[in-house]
Formats: C-alpha cells, structure tokens, sequence
C-alpha cells in the first residue's frame, strides 16, 4: 500500500463531500448513492428517461490506495455488490439515421475522418468479448484502466490531479454513458410455430322435423 | 450601445467544474469559452484543455463552447456543469 490510509480516509471525506453536494442532481440522473462507509462506496445506476425504472448496473468504487493509486471501480449487482459479467450488462443500441452502434457503455462524439461523422468508443469492455468474463472499464483514471498491460504506457501519474479520475468524475461519466441516455428496453421474442388459427366453418343446425 | 445597456447586459454564472462551483462574473454576448476558461482558472484545474471537457445547464442540454451566454439561454444566477469527457483510448 502506498497511501497512508488516513490521508486517503481525508481524500475520501473530501471527494464524497463534493458528490454529497450535487446528490440532488445525481439523484435526478438515476444515480443513487446506496452505502458510503470507507473505503468503499455503493451506487446504483438506474434510467430516468424510461418510463418503468430500470437500473442497469451498480457500482462499487473502493478509495483503498486512493489516490497513489486511481480509484477501483467494479461493476456489480445493486442489491448483493456480486461483480457483473461482461453478458449480464445488456448491450446498448442507439439508432441514427445512418448507422446504427450497439456496445456496453458508450461515448459517442462527433468525428468527421469517419464514415457517417460519428465515432465510438467503447469505455466498457470484455476479455476477448468473453461474455462470462468481468469487464474492465476503459477510462483514464480507473484503476483497471491503469492496471491494463495495453496502458502501461499511460500512467496514473499523467492523470492523477487533473480532475480525471476523482469521484465525481468517474460516477458523472458512468451515469452519462451508462444509463441517463436509456429509453427503454429492447426486447426480443423467438417465434414458434406451435399450431394452427382456423377460419370458422360452422355448420347450421339441422331444421326440427316437422 | 450605453453604458445602462453595458451594465444590464452583466451578469453572473456558477460553473460547477467537476463537483467545484465557483461564480464567474460574465456578460451575455461573451461566448462560452471565455466562461469555461474563467471556471477552470478560477479553482486551478490543472486540465484547461477545453476539447477535453463537456458543458451542460441544469436540464442536463449540452452546450457549445461558440455559443454565446445569451444564446445559450443563460441568465444572471443561472447554473452550468463543466465535466471532463471519457478519456478513452480502447
């Protein structure tokens, strides 16, 4: 460990302060804090746009080694803190007139060197796309982002003091590309063939003998 | 234009840079970038790269950095959030 754990305890109060003050706007974005006790804060996720609620994921943040060391962000299920699979957080599709982009978490921004003007990136992703696999986030400023053999060359140290990576930030861009932007579920039904409908053909009674 | 005109075109914003607000004293035909820079000077970020942060008002409504305060629909005492992007690289 190489942050004196007081100082991170004093790191910890400060960042949940600055959160604490815009909770009413958090909360409005569906960004609910459920338990704060250092060093680990639980949030849930859910989708203020769609008509039922809807919480997509939740997420715990752990300030241990904060801030030597960037924060550790996993995502989990809201109500037992259990790490979600890569398959369990449902792909996201948005539909634009001339593409459509489906991912987990996404930031989509403006880029005219690509086809249709629009680029993507993917801030959540899978080992491999293995759906059984926990996912890492791929932001600058989250520890598994860090911690990643692709990154070394981006060290924590580059970021650390920016405002990347500090409480607020990361649970403002998991909010914004996780699950404000949500409108409503996407559902799928396989169709079986399971009989027939039949065009009534019924008989007339027969007259009475007279 | 007066100098009334000067005066009642003033007015004044709080930009919450990060979860950090700080009142930025502005007028409305400023444009939105000078606000942002202002905000970021004013509580030391260390990040005054204006391509890496976003602006929103209070109904969560993206804002662009051309736009001017005025035509950003921004009145004296009004609230704007100043967030940095993703950094991501994949």
């Amino acid at each position: 460990m190489a942050t004196d754990p007081r100082v991170s305890r004093r790191k910890f109060d400060r960042e949940i302060a600055r959160f604490r003050a815009h909770e009413q706007r958090f909360r409005e974005q569906g960004v609910w804090m459920l338990a704060c006790e250092y060093p680990q804060v639980l949030l849930a996720f859910a989708a203020p746009m769609a008509p039922q609620v809807y919480v997509p994921f939740g997420a715990l943040v752990d300030f241990e080694d904060y801030d030597a060391r960037p924060l550790k962000v996993t995502l989990v299920h809201p109500c037992t803190r259990r790490p979600l699979k890569f398959g369990e957080i449902y792909q996201q599709t948005v539909v634009l007139p001339h593409a459509r982009y489906t991912g987990r978490l996404m930031r989509l921004r403006e880029d005219p060197t690509v086809m249709g003007g629009v680029a993507v990136d993917q801030i959540l992703q899978g080992y491999d796309n293995d759906l059984e696999s926990l996912p890492f986030l791929c932001i600058a400023g989250v520890r598994s982002y860090h911690d990643h053999p692709a990154h070394t060359g981006d060290s924590w140290w580059l970021h650390r003091g920016t405002g990347e990576g500090n409480f607020y930030t990361i649970v403002e861009l998991l909010g914004s590309h996780g699950s404000k932007n949500i409108i409503q579920p996407l559902l799928q039904s396989q169709m079986m063939h399971v009989g027939y409908v039949l065009q009534p053909d019924i008989e007339p009674q027969r007259a009475p003998p007279a | 234009m007066s100098k009334d005109q000067g005066q009642h075109n003033k007015i004044t914003l709080t930009v919450v840079v990060s979860g950090e607000g700080t009142s930025v004293d502005t007028n409305v035909n400023a444009t939105l970038t000078s606000v942002a820079e202002k905000a970021l000077e004013q509580v030391g970020s260390k990040e005054t790269d204006l391509s890496k942060w976003k602006l929103t008002n209070s109904n969560k409504q993206q804002l662009g950095f051309n736009q001017k305060v005025g035509e950003a629909g921004l009145a004296d005492g009004a609230t704007i959030y100043l967030d940095l992007k993703a950094g991501v690289t994949g």
